[in-house]
């Protein structure tokens, strides 16, 4: 990496830390530094919530998506406005009344202390998990292109985040988020016009939309109702609600943005400003990544983007063979190249040649069996290698095409977004610790500076955890994997708890707590028998909560009450 | 006063719904142009 990369790479990492500490020294009270002292304006509760949901693995695989499968993906994020009004409508007006610190005291206050430590120990394990690989995604796609020490890299991740958010807990991410947003879409709008201006002489950005489109990547709708389609607008909706409305909603690290507003209509206007920007937000990322795609299209990409593989094969048996598919590759390229020059031609002359779309789709297939093929080799050489190479398309192109200086603003964007949700993260689990289980069971009477000190400890002692499961996860193989599983094991019963508390006031707290523990056994079940897909653990999970709770309210606890009444 | 408010409120909710939906019409347009 040039000079001017590093120095623009590490002056503007720390100036984001150095103004967040400075800015946001001296928390006089616990509700300074998880409430913020609730003086959160309502753009920045709305950018501090993008921000939080935005991490570096946003940025670095969307593109690699869209490269790869195209514009569909957009439709995950249809439901989420929906899920944006029903928490404003809901869920905001409720914590705020009750002027709760974690979404999990308001259990407390519906149901029990049993239930509201249950969801809390839930969120710490998963969130745990979670904000660990918000740290290490993006650390090994980074370390593996610019061959940095992966474990340092962590390391130094974590402790830039522990400094300012425990100097300032949830103000300091607030106002950091500001600059971390402001890097992040500095530096993708700078990405996408270069990719757009390195395209060929006179390619407009129309035809450029047309040559993604004769290959597939701008089917943005999918109307199938067929269920094994991934993204279709029908899952999108559902779906995308329904994970929206667990994660905004029941996830201490977006209730913990969005209680630190003013005031309940500037936490209302935060989170609706994310239902206007999101689904804008994640189309631009993945037309960035449809034009890297078109970009490559002109110029010769490697044969596989992950730079361990090629590590992989090059120690293997199968390196002639690995040889024979590039020179391939190169030869399809260039066809391709000619034949897209030739199709702009005919575009220019406003005729959309059927032929030429047909050899293009053609092209692409060959490219992508070529591709596979390598992909094979790669696993037959070591089965444990990643050979998946969607995360790495989008860096490959930073660090291989654009300027120096660029390449380390696009770096400082990179780490921007992974401190930013890092940070979040580690607000939440500190405040989680300290109010919903350190305050709620030490005894006797202690001032409120002792109480901020111990939410600063915790602040502490979870950095460490996450810097550790992060240097750890690199032994593990599958993690993206396994933090999704972790996640959708958990999500639906908390979820279900909560909108049993909303929605159902029948259910009270006996039930709703056996409902939980019964459904969290049964999705542990469930997912250990691999009957279903790990993603419908979530849905499982929140109806089962639901419906076994108004069971049980019903039958068991019911007659209970009752018989009490009789006597 | 706090009759407009809520009404005020129930307006931009029904804004953001729109603009969503409006996406989503603008995403098929432009799938039907260069797909």
């Amino acid at each position: 990496m040039h000079q001017i990369d590093w120095i623009i790479l590490s002056v503007t990492l720390l100036f984001i830390v150095g103004y967040g500490v400075y800015k946001t020294r001296g928390s006089k009270s616990v509700e300074d530094y998880i409430l913020g002292g609730n003086e959160t304006p309502w753009w920045t509760v709305g950018l501090s919530v993008m921000a939080t949901q935005a991490s570096a693995i946003t940025f670095l695989s969307t593109p690699g998506q869209a490269y790869a499968d195209g514009m569909g993906f957009v439709q995950n994020y249809f439901g989420l406005p929906i899920a944006m009004v029903i928490i404003s409508l809901t869920f905001i007006p409720i914590f705020q009344r009750l002027r709760v610190f974690t979404a999990y005291e308001y259990l407390e206050q519906r149901f029990d202390v049993k239930t509201r430590s249950l969801a809390a120990i839930i969120f710490l394990i998963q969130r745990g998990l979670g904000t660990g690989f918000t740290i290490y995604a993006p650390a090994i796609i980074v370390s593996s292109l610019l061959g940095w020490n992966l474990t340092l890299l962590n390391i130094i991740i974590g402790i830039l985040v522990i400094i300012y958010t425990f100097s300032g807990g949830t103000k300091a991410v607030n106002v950091t988020q500001k600059q971390q947003m402001f890097i992040i879409m500095l530096g993708m709008f700078m990405a996408f016009f270069l990719i757009v201006y390195y395209l060929p002489n006179d390619m407009t950005i129309t035809n450029a939309m047309h040559i993604a489109g004769a290959n597939g990547k701008m089917d943005v709708v999918n109307l199938s109702f067929d269920p094994e389609e991934r993204y279709t607008l029908w899952s999108g909706i559902a779906g995308g609600f329904f994970l929206a409305l667990a994660y905004f909603g029941t996830d201490q690290s977006q209730v913990g943005r969005y209680l630190s507003g003013k005031s309940i209509r500037e936490s209302q206007m935060g989170l609706i400003m994310n239902g206007f920007l999101k689904v804008p937000m994640q189309f631009f990322i993945l037309f960035t990544g449809v034009m890297v795609f078109v970009f490559f299209q002109f110029n010769p990409g490697p044969l596989n983007f992950n730079p361990n593989s090629k590590t992989v094969i090059e120690k293997s048996k199968y390196i002639d063979e690995y040889h024979a598919l590039e020179k391939k590759l190169v030869v399809l390229n260039n066809e391709q190249k000619e034949i897209n020059l030739i199709y702009i031609e005919h575009l220019d002359q406003g005729y959309d040649n059927p032929i030429l779309r047909r050899q293009l789709v053609s092209l692409s297939a060959r490219e992508a069996d070529l591709r596979d093929q390598a992909k094979a080799l790669i696993k037959k050489a070591d089965p444990k290698a990643e050979a998946n190479d969607k995360d790495y398309v989008f860096l490959h192109f930073i660090l291989n095409y654009l300027p120096h200086g660029l390449v380390g603003l696009l770096l400082a964007m990179i780490l921007s977004a992974a401190m930013s949700s890092t940070a979040s993260g580690l607000s939440a689990l500190a405040s989680t610790t300290a109010i919903d289980i350190y305050k709620r069971n030490v005894k006797g009477i202690r001032s409120e500076k002792h109480y901020l000190n111990a939410t600063k400890f915790f602040t502490v002692v979870w950095g460490v955890i996450i810097i550790l499961f992060a240097c750890f996860s690199a032994l593990s193989e599958n993690l993206i994997q396994l933090v999704n599983i972790v996640g959708s094991i958990f999500y639906g019963t908390v979820l279900g708890i909560f909108l049993v508390g909303f929605y159902v006031k029948y259910v009270r707290a006996k039930a709703i707590f056996y409902a939980a523990c019964i459904t969290q056994v049964t999705v542990i079940a469930v997912y250990l028998s691999q009957t279903v897909a790990y993603l419908w653990l979530n849905f499982i999970g929140a109806m089962m909560a639901i419906l076994l709770s108004i069971l049980f309210e019903a039958t068991v606890f019911r007659k209970k009450i009752d018989e009490k009444h009789t006597i | 006063m706090r009759e407009k408010n809520v009404n005020r409120w129930k307006k931009s909710y029904s804004w953001v719904l729109l603009a969503n939906a409006a996406y989503i019409l603008i995403f098929y347009f432009l799938m039907q142009i260069f797909s």
